[in-house]
């Protein structure tokens, strides 16, 4: 009853303990905030890679055949969920009179990669399973937005009407491959000699595709696989680059990827007739594995700015410290008075700990509140300055998406409570020991 | 005099004022050293950029070209503004390495090596044939093949120290490169025995600008084979830029503005002509608006970056604001005092507002020497947590950066310090403005001990 | 008796201070007038408001009601540097619980008042005459040995020396004393009012509150405040 009594009338009524609430409170937003973004930066960088390329990617390193009876087999596995080839190359798009642009042609399965990627969300016409049907026009093609338009320079938004007015013109693509000189098959053996065969195509854009990363917005063009494999390596067989995988809901990864190179081992070996060392030095990740090193970077500039802020946050502490020490300096009187009625040090001492917890819940309670609202906002915000001073802060060639990630991160916000709970009790620290160590005696005496 | 003296004294007898000079010295630290390593990687790359482009572009963006740009050499070779002007190809190719199964895209760049080198830091960018240009396009190997330079991200990979492993001399590599040869009309030109759309070229050096994007991206070839593989050969030819270096002494905007005004006199002399037609979507821009895309991005960050860490400056007033209010608060009986002998209301806020001063000026002092110290010995710093712990602030493998930035600018560290004195004065005005309305009656009574 | 041997006059003079949810009417129509050279002693019981008269005499305090006049002129006239002036160099104060400057020495204490009109510039091409002036102050009271030690190293009765030379280093007209033996044994405090006896003879006016009937006999005028006037 004490410390309710002393709370509530000595340190509720002081204008100044908001302060110090308030002070906490922005504090813990600030670092709520940056905690979110960065984490929800990297969730959707891990995410945007595997709704591009699917949970697991199998890279042989060199194009390899009978890739159906692989993804058959692939699929028989309880991990796998859907399984698609690609076949990838480089290119130069002719657009119109003087446009060329340097491409990541892909190859796909265009029924099946809905079942893998987030293919068909992106689409920018079409929301259903596109068909690949080629015309006599062309092949069809689906191409990025950022290939076919420039985004606005003040508000970094496409015009999408003016993007689906592009919808089947015709466009020309060149690409090559090398073949052997003697004519042989692709996947030959080293010291042949090579020759690069140049090969032009021309495409109808079916659809345009808009994924919000940048760099499959204004790289990729996809087409059939069948039909790029017919331009550049025209005297091949069905073949592949790269086969890309979608798990089950909650498998375990490292159990998947084992499962998937048992079955690689057996078919590269069985049905492609590889070399042991060939059929090791293909590469089986999972897109966060693909993504690791940036993450790791990502990671690493968060805990600078996290260590910047928390720093700077330590004021918070500061100023909690600073004005229990005033309340305990400016009624010495007082706490002598209570304590010659019997009050224990470790109680007076308990009564501004406790409040300086107190202090630390509600600022972390304001903070949580004030971190979440201005997370889930952040586009508005963004939009808002941008609208206030004429400039776009946040564009998609720079840091990659379109839109800023506006995820709360519960998980990375609990420690950052604690911590301000902590800090708010450690500030009261040294004046409850100031207050618990007062002596009635000296304090009562006049002077 | 006597404000002087109890400011100093306060400053030094109250240890609570040694809490908030730590806050300030510690604000102004990380600003400091933050904008430091900021404005240094951004001029850097600002540099490097210049570098890269020259001072001025006269160019089009559409890979077509404009004609008639050797009359516009000329007369820019007349003035007494222009130093050297630079004819670039500027297109896309895709490349193929002999040897290797699949081919990049790529941007080519075709130039005069001696004419690019005196325009821009061309030269500076090569690493086998640094010291003479001209030979740029001849590799060690076999001079009469036609070479080309390579950006060296293309080739080699970054060490963790950033650095790349140069051979002694360049592989013989050879590399296929095709083009889209363009009519004027910027239709595709037909592909026929007359037009040469592939060529192979010999790996003869490699380019180290500095700058991420172009030496992942970028070929430099011979500037006539670059034409005529882009089929801006022929009658009319073409070319997609002029780089202009100004004579020192010129400052940028007046050069700019100059060779717009030719250039507008040039384009209206031409306007009859058969592929004046060409010359509209020609632009005069300096290197920075040509460079803005990149540029505009690296400063937005510092604009931004200068923001975030002004809200640090909001914590130095909050932190002062608390000190001076529980100093005040303790100080009522000096108040008094000082306004029983005949102080006035702005003479005690005058004490305070000193204080505040003071406060910010040494906080000021010590986070800035502070910051010098560390600042000197970043990279050493960085490179001992590298060898020790294996911590990299930036990976070098991945971020073009060299050395971290660590000159610190005295201009900026002014601001810095400025900027926290007014926000001691800011933290301290409320409670100097209370001990100045303080009725000295209440504070001199029997209660106030 | 001509109205120029008045140095103080108050006229009819109310006060009244809140406390908490009460008013209470501490002053209520205080008369009072003050001769030049006089040692004045105004004697009341706790909270008869004699603390607070003396406050308002030197303009630390504004009646409610009636007027100060200093010199013949009126102190609600004047403006806020005036009255900064009249609390400097027309009046010094002497406090029962001295409130000297824990942060300044002794010497700087008292010469304080001195400082307190002086820029920096003035400040410089008189200080060593105020400095001077101070010591000299402090050894008349026997305190020279004591001008560079701080107030918390001196007892209350070398404390309550140091604040009376504080209170007559401009050479006021008048010294205001509020219970200046108040916080101090009995030898102590006639060691001060000794102190005050020979500022009186050698000139000072002196106005001092107490409510020791025995420290009033000191005074050369006595008069007593009770249910808010002068009896």
């Amino acid at each position: 009853m004490l410390k309710l009594f002393l709370w509530l009338r000595y340190l509720g009524k002081r204008r100044v303990v908001l302060l110090s609430v308030a002070a906490v409170g922005l504090s813990c937003a600030l670092l709520i905030v940056v905690v979110s973004l960065f984490n929800g930066f990297i969730g959707a960088f891990e995410q945007s890679a595997v709704d591009a390329i699917g949970d697991v990617v199998l890279s042989p390193g060199r194009k390899f055949e009978h890739y159906d009876e692989l993804i058959e087999q692939l699929e028989e596995l309880g991990v796998v969920e859907a399984a698609t080839a690609t076949l990838s190359a480089q290119g130069l798009l002719h657009l119109d009179k003087g446009d060329v642009r340097a491409v990541e042609i892909w190859g796909i399965e265009v029924q099946k990669r809905g079942k893998v990627t987030a293919f068909e969300q992106s689409l920018l016409n079409e929301k259903k399973t596109p068909t690949s049907i080629s015309s006599e026009k062309g092949i069809e093609s689906y191409i990025g937005v950022g290939v076919l338009a420039r985004p606005d320079e003040k508000t970094d938004e496409y015009d999408f009407n003016a993007v689906r007015e592009e919808i089947g013109q015709e466009v020309v693509l060149t690409t090559g491959s090398t073949t052997l000189a003697t004519g042989g098959s692709v996947a030959g053996g080293q010291g042949e000699k090579r020759e690069f065969r140049r090969t032009t195509m021309r495409l109808v854009i079916a659809d345009a595709i808009f994924t919000g990363v940048y760099y499959l917005d204004n790289r990729v063009v996809y087409v059939p696989i069948e039909r790029l494999r017919e331009s550049i390596y025209p005297k091949s067989g069905p073949i592949a680059g790269q086969i890309q995988i979608k798990l089950r809901k909650g498998c375990d990864m490292e159990v998947a990827l084992a499962a998937i190179r048992g079955v690689w081992g057996v078919f590269a070996s069985e049905r492609l007739g590889w070399e042991p060392y060939q059929i090791q030095s293909a590469m089986i990740e999972s897109a966060s594995q693909l993504q690791s090193r940036y993450v790791v970077e990502i990671r690493k500039q968060m805990g600078v700015l996290l260590l910047i802020f928390g720093v700077v946050s330590m004021s918070a502490v500061l100023l909690i410290f600073c004005i229990f020490y005033m309340i305990v300096e400016t009624r010495r009187k007082d706490i002598s008075i209570v304590k010659s009625c019997g009050a224990s040090s470790v109680s007076v001492a308990a009564v501004f700990l406790g409040f300086g917890a107190v202090v630390g819940v509600a600022g972390a309670a304001i903070g949580t509140g004030l971190g979440y609202i201005v997370t889930r906002n952040i586009n508005a915000v963004e939009h808002s300055i941008g609208k206030l001073l004429g400039l776009k802060l946040w564009k998609a060639s720079v840091y990659m998406f379109s839109r800023i990630p506006d995820t709360v991160d519960w998980a990375g916000a609990v420690p950052i409570v604690i911590a301000a709970i902590v800090a708010a009790a450690a500030g009261a620290l040294i004046p409850a020991i100031i207050a618990a160590r007062t002596r009635p005696v000296d304090i009562l005496r006049y002077e | 005099m006597y404000k002087i003296k109890l400011a100093i004294r306060y400053f030094f007898r109250r240890r609570i004022s040694y809490l908030a000079l730590g806050a300030v010295a510690l604000c102004v630290f990380i600003v400091v050293v933050v904008m430091t390593v900021m404005t240094g990687l951004v001029g850097d790359f600002k540099k490097k950029n210049h570098s890269f482009t020259g001072d001025c572009v006269v160019g089009t963006e559409s890979l077509v070209g404009f004609v008639y740009y050797e009359d516009f050499v000329k007369i820019l070779g007349a003035t007494d503004f222009v130093e050297a002007v630079s004819p670039v190809i500027n297109s896309f190719a895709l490349a193929n390495s002999e040897g290797a199964e699949g081919s990049v895209g790529l941007e080519i760049i075709g130039i005069d090596p001696v004419l690019h080198s005196r325009a821009t830091g061309f030269a500076e960018t090569l690493h086998y044939h640094g010291d003479d240009a001209a030979i740029a396009f001849q590799p060690d190997y076999d001079s009469n093949l036609a070479g080309c330079v390579v950006g060296v991200e293309l080739w080699l990979n970054r060490n963790s120290k950033g650095e790349y492993f140069y051979d002694s001399s360049p592989v013989e590599a050879a590399i296929s490169v095709t083009c889209f040869p363009l009519t004027a009309k910027g239709a595709l030109a037909k592909a026929g025995t007359d037009v040469v759309n592939t060529k192979t070229f010999y790996l003869s050096d490699f380019s180290e600008s500095g700058l991420a994007r172009v030496d992942s991206s970028v070929m430099y070839l011979p500037f006539e084979d670059a034409q005529v593989l882009c089929g801006m050969g022929g009658p009319a030819r073409r070319v997609s830029r002029l780089h202009i270096k100004f004579r020192p002494g010129v400052a940028l905007e007046e050069g700019c503005q100059k060779v717009r005004e030719l250039w507008a006199e040039f384009s209206d002399k031409t306007s009859s002509e058969q592929y004046a037609g060409l010359l509209a979507g020609v632009s005069v821009q300096s290197w920075k608006e040509h460079r803005r895309e990149f540029i505009a991005a690296m400063e937005k960050e510092q604009t931004m970056m200068t923001a975030m860490f002004g809200l640090v400056g909001l914590t130095t007033v909050f932190v002062v604001f608390v000190v001076f209010y529980m100093i005040v608060s303790h100080k009522t009986k000096d108040i008094g005092t000082l306004k029983s002998v005949g102080a006035s209301n702005c003479d005690v806020m005058g004490v305070f507002l000193g204080f505040a001063v003071l406060l910010g000026a040494v906080g000021s002092a010590v986070g800035a020497a502070a910051g010098l110290v560390f600042l000197r010995n970043i990279n050493s710093i960085e490179g001992w947590l590298f060898e020790r712990f294996g911590f990299q602030l930036w990976d070098r493998t991945i971020y073009a950066i060299g050395e971290i930035p660590h000159r610190m600018e005295p201009a900026m560290v002014l601001v810095v310090a400025g900027c926290a004195i007014l926000s001691c004065v800011a933290g301290a005005a409320l409670p100097s403005i209370r001990a100045a309305k303080a009725r000295c009656v209440e504070s001199l009574q029997v209660s106030q001990i | 008796m001509s109205k120029d041997d008045f140095i103080i006059e108050a006229q009819d003079i109310h006060k009244s201070y809140r406390m908490g949810a009460a008013e209470v009417h501490v002053l209520k129509g205080v008369e009072l007038a003050v001769r030049r050279g006089e040692f004045l002693a105004i004697v009341g019981a706790s909270g008869s408001g004699k603390s607070t008269l003396l406050h308002i005499l030197g303009a630390l305090d504004r009646p409610d009601k009636g007027q100060v006049c200093y010199d013949g002129r009126k102190l609600s006239e004047m403006s806020g540097g005036e009255l900064n002036r009249y609390r400097n160099k027309m009046v010094g104060f002497v406090f029962q619980f001295y409130h000297l400057l824990d942060e300044l020495s002794v010497l700087e204490n008292v010469i304080l008042p001195a400082m307190v009109p002086a820029g920096i510039i003035r400040w410089l091409s008189v200080r060593g005459a105020v400095r001077r002036r101070g010591q000299e102050l402090l050894e008349e009271v026997g305190l020279s040995e004591r001008a560079s030690h701080k107030p918390y190293q001196l007892s209350g009765g070398e404390r309550q020396r140091a604040a009376i030379v504080r209170a007559i280093m401009n050479e006021p007209s008048v010294l205001l004393a509020d219970e200046p033996t108040g916080n101090l044994d009995s030898a102590t405090g006639n060691g001060i009012l000794d102190v005050l006896e020979r500022l009186n003879r050698a000139g000072q006016t002196i106005v001092m509150v107490t409510h020791d009937e025995r420290v009033a006999r000191r005074a050369g005028r006595t008069i007593t405040l009770a249910d808010g006037r002068i009896k």
